[in-house]
């Protein structure tokens, strides 16, 4: 098969893909589309009562498949037990038809307020999990509700299911459908489907949509822009869950003869089977297929909850200690070593430590940043430098010390509350969104600007944003590659992207980690002159090797080793310190 | 005091022993996701179908008169070039791509329900139910135990023991950890990686198939009873911590225990329930496991 490499295959790293603008896509999508037309156009005026009955569920189990793309295709989570909602939206619409009120209305609004309920508190349960344990919870999570529908008796009658279900008419103020009407049905069921489809179309097409994209494809830069995750996907699982159910609760209605709700209930596999089994016209809709939904063919997203475990995430968010400084964090960050300054820096880092297992990462580190200067933190590899932006930008909990924002204590904050202060930060390695053009990556993080209340509109509503989307296209140079996927561009391109993305905030405080990193001569020239220009109006603090850059960039310079600061000072200052040269080239520490 | 005894005796002591029975085929089905888990990084949803395969063959072979103590190996036999063609038709097609665990469980996922559906268009929807070889019981402690779930405790004892002997002390196992460690690295020490994989793969499976045959004269044999095992099997598995030989037998003993104890006292219904509770609370809050630890290591 491999011709290369005859032990392993080679590692085939797919190409970014464009994330989808719309949700159809591709030949086969059309294919269907053509399909599902010629279907309806042959078999309503033939009033062909079962194949239109097969074509209506098909349509139902395609809302199901909805919920299943919503969640895996825009937001790249993967549910294993999205049919839970759609037997819950057809449980509490069987049930309101047959004991409280033929109405379809009712019977639609149950399902989506039941699954609202259920689907919040499952979203709870689950999104704090990951990758595949997100899956084995989704799992498990439908496999034991059928288990306990299926044994529990009473109203929803365990293992025979409800049985009665009134026919109903839909009252659509100009006329009435009735759900026993092949015709009728299939057509009704077809608008509230492609109501559906267009509405997910639309979400994707607002702020709100987008971030569920943003999420999918990486989940981890998504806070550094100003966007709490977990909010995100609470609010990609409710919906999803509200379009399961919404399905669901239309299954009932259809009127096969005798159709009733079963909680292990099997959709239609061709009727000889049923026939055979005599028991033909009984619509099943076992717990199995709750799992079964079509799954889009959207990108995956693989981050896994033991990648939780890698440094960055290491102490982090959603693990106990909150904010406010929690105890822990301030104990023993009495103001020791901090700066008293009289004006009120807008970064003062005070004591600031962590450890890693038995390595203090950072070890009592104070320094303050004034306003409008550009302040650089060098060190030799392993110094703790980019620990300590991952401390003070949010990505890791510090064990003690405090940083103070603005003279504001953010110690412990979460990374999308201090976007919203006002302090952004760039990577090392670039983190940006590789399968969204340029110009989305741009979009993406400049919509933080918005007011909330634009989340639902469309993104071309928030003029704010794309104002500022041209801005930075224009200062980063990159109006000519807007349109190109961002994983596509040249490593200079990229470095230059990861700045702009992190600047789109209109942060305060921007923190840049290593701007130039492998950069040719050339270009690192060029990013050094882009970074005195973003410092005229925000102040910048910057991790860099390059020394001849940071002399001729920085006006104050600080120095780590090994954890903690060795010396703080103008650049000439720092350059004649004997601990620095000898931090760097080796020498005995004859000054220490 | 004598109520106490008696109690001890006639009530706990049974329930432990049920739960020691499902413990061990648990364990032999988590073995299984958690080799397959720890070298190839691969959730195998459909372990719990090829659980049923081997329950099926089993009432198959046993049918055209194959004797049920020669079924205890014919079925894992038949069962390795199943796993091994799963793996390369399917498996590592989807290997090397990026988003791999969500893939392999989509797939895994699908293979589930073909063959849960096949074995219902072959067998029919109805529960087969196998006789035991054994039957009676056997006086222990005072105690009557049927003789067939001391057997079960006894062999699923032994492979238990054999795989971590296989695992940790022959020249597969250390092929197996070290292209577990680091796949590349053992590539370029000469492990044929590839052939390791599928191997290891149809390797687990056996033991899904082995369990299959050993519960179907205690639990018969349904289509959907992969399914409704599964659950149980993954919970052994996280609790133990993923890839873990060691974790997984204590998660599986203390999973079923649990689940025998507390149904003394809570309806059986929410067994299910209650180990899906443990499951979550486990990702939660420890999701290396409770003796977590990959597989190499412990």
């Amino acid at each position: 098969m491999d011709t290369l490499d005859p032990v392993l295959p080679l590692q085939r790293t797919a190409p970014p893909r464009e994330a989808r603008a719309s949700t159809v896509q591709g030949r086969l999508a059309q294919v269907f589309i053509v399909l599902a037309l010629v279907f309806t156009a042959v078999a309503v005026p033939l009033g062909d009562t079962f194949f239109l009955r097969l074509g209506t569920e098909a349509l139902i189990f395609s809302g199901l498949a909805m919920s299943v793309d919503l969640l895996l295709g825009f937001t790249g989570m993967l549910s294993l037990g999205q049919a839970l909602y759609f037997g819950i939206g057809a449980y509490a619409s069987a049930l309101v038809l047959k004991h409280v009120t033929p109405s379809f209305w009712a019977a639609i609004g149950a399902a989506l307020a039941v699954s609202t309920v259920a689907g919040s508190i499952a979203a709870l349960l689950s999104i704090r999990a990951r990758g595949v344990y997100f899956a084995l919870i989704t799992f498990g999570m439908a496999q034991v509700v059928s288990k306990v529908v299926y044994n529990t008796r009473g109203i929803i009658g365990g293992s025979d299911g409800i049985i009665g279900i009134p026919q109903i008419q839909v009252n659509l103020g100009l006329f009435r459908v009735d759900t026993a009407s092949g015709p009728a049905f299939f057509l009704l069921v077809l608008a509230l489907m492609l109501l559906a489809y267009f509405g997910l179309a639309y979400l994707l097409r607002t702020p709100a949509g987008r971030l569920l994209v943003a999420v999918r494809t990486n989940e981890a830069r998504v806070p550094f822009l100003g966007y709490n995750t977990r909010q995100a996907k609470f609010l990609a699982f409710v919906l999803a869950a509200n379009l399961a159910a919404f399905s669901g609760a239309l299954y009932p209605m259809l009127r096969l003869p005798g159709a009733h709700v079963l909680p292990r209930l099997r959709r239609l596999r061709g009727h000889g089977h049923h026939r055979r089994a005599g028991d033909a016209h009984r619509t099943h809709l076992r717990k199995r297929d709750r799992h079964r939904a079509e799954v889009g063919p959207g990108n995956l997203h693989g981050a896994l909850s033991h990648h939780h475990r890698q440094p960055l995430h290491a102490r982090r968010r959603g693990l106990p200690p909150r904010p406010g400084g929690g105890n822990r964090v301030a104990r023993g960050a009495a103001s020791r070593g901090c700066p008293m300054t009289g004006a009120v820096p807008i970064l003062e880092v005070c004591d600031l430590s962590v450890k890693f297992g038995p390595l203090m990462a950072v070890n009592e580190v104070s320094f303050a940043v004034r306003r409008g200067v550009i302040t650089s933190v060098i060190g030799p590899n392993g110094a703790g430098k980019s620990t300590l932006f991952n401390l003070v930008s949010g990505a890791v909990l510090p064990r003690g010390g405090k940083v103070l924002l603005d003279g504001k204590d953010v110690t412990g904050e979460r990374p999308e509350r201090l976007v919203r202060l006002g302090l952004s930060r760039s990577f090392q390695i670039t983190n940006v969104f590789p399968e969204l053009s340029v110009r989305e990556n741009l979009r993406l993080a400049a919509q933080v600007l918005e007011p909330r209340s634009k989340a639902f509109l469309p993104t071309r509503a928030s003029a704010l944003t794309l104002e500022r989307v041209e801005e930075l296209l224009a200062s980063f140079r990159l109006t000519e590659r807007q349109d190109e996927l961002a994983g596509y561009l040249s490593h200079g391109e990229q470095r230059r992207l990861e700045i702009a993305v992190a600047a789109a905030c209109r942060p305060k405080l921007l923190l840049l980690d290593e701007p130039t990193q492998g950069m040719s001569h050339g270009d690192t020239q060029d990013t050094a002159a882009l970074i005195r220009e973003i410092g005229k109006t925000v102040t910048i603090l910057l991790i860099e090797h390059d020394i001849d850059l940071v002399m001729e960039l920085s006006q104050h310079v600080m120095v780590m080793h090994q954890g903690k600061k060795l010396a703080e000072g103008s650049p000439q200052e720092v350059r004649g310190d004997p601990a620095v040269e000898a931090a760097y080239f080796g020498k005995a520490h004859a000054a220490n | 005091m004598g109520a106490l005894t008696d109690y001890v005796q006639f009530v706990l002591m049974p329930q432990m022993f049920n739960g020691l029975t499902i413990g061990v085929a648990v364990i032999l089905m988590a073995l299984g996701l958690t080799i397959i888990f720890g070298l190839l990084d691969v959730f195998n949803m459909a372990h719990g179908e090829f659980y049923a395969l081997g329950a099926y063959l089993g009432v198959t072979l046993a049918s055209r008169g194959v004797s049920f103590w020669l079924l205890l190996v014919l079925v894992p036999l038949l069962l390795l070039p199943a796993g091994f063609l799963v793996d390369r038709a399917l498996i590592q097609r989807v290997f090397h791509q990026k988003e791999r665990h969500m893939l392999t469980m989509l797939l895994t996922f699908g293979l589930a329900i073909v063959m849960e559906d096949l074995f219902k268009a072959a067998y029919g929807p109805n529960t087969l139910k196998p006789d035991s070889p054994l039957q009676g019981g056997t006086e222990l402690l005072g105690n009557f135990f049927p003789t067939y779930r001391l057997f079960l405790v006894g062999i699923g004892t032994f492979t238990i023991v054999a795989v971590w002997f296989i695992v940790n002390r022959t020249r597969f196992g250390s092929m197996v950890r070290a292209a577990a460690l680091d796949r590349h690295m053992a590539a370029s020490l000469g492990v044929p990686v590839r052939r390791v994989y599928s191997t290891t793969f149809a390797f687990g499976v056996a033991l899904a198939g082995l369990s299959g045959v050993l519960l179907s004269p205690i639990y018969s044999v349904f289509p959907t009873m992969g399914k409704d095992f599964i659950l149980m099997a993954f919970t052994a598995v996280i609790l133990g911590g993923f890839g873990s030989i060691r974790g997984v037998v204590l998660g599986g003993l203390v999973l079923t225990q649990i689940q025998a104890l507390s149904s003394l006292y809570v309806s059986p219904v929410w067994g299910d329930p209650i180990v899906f509770g443990i499951m979550v609370l486990v990702l939660f809050f420890r999701p290396q496991g409770l003796f977590g630890g990959r597989l190499g290591h412990a």
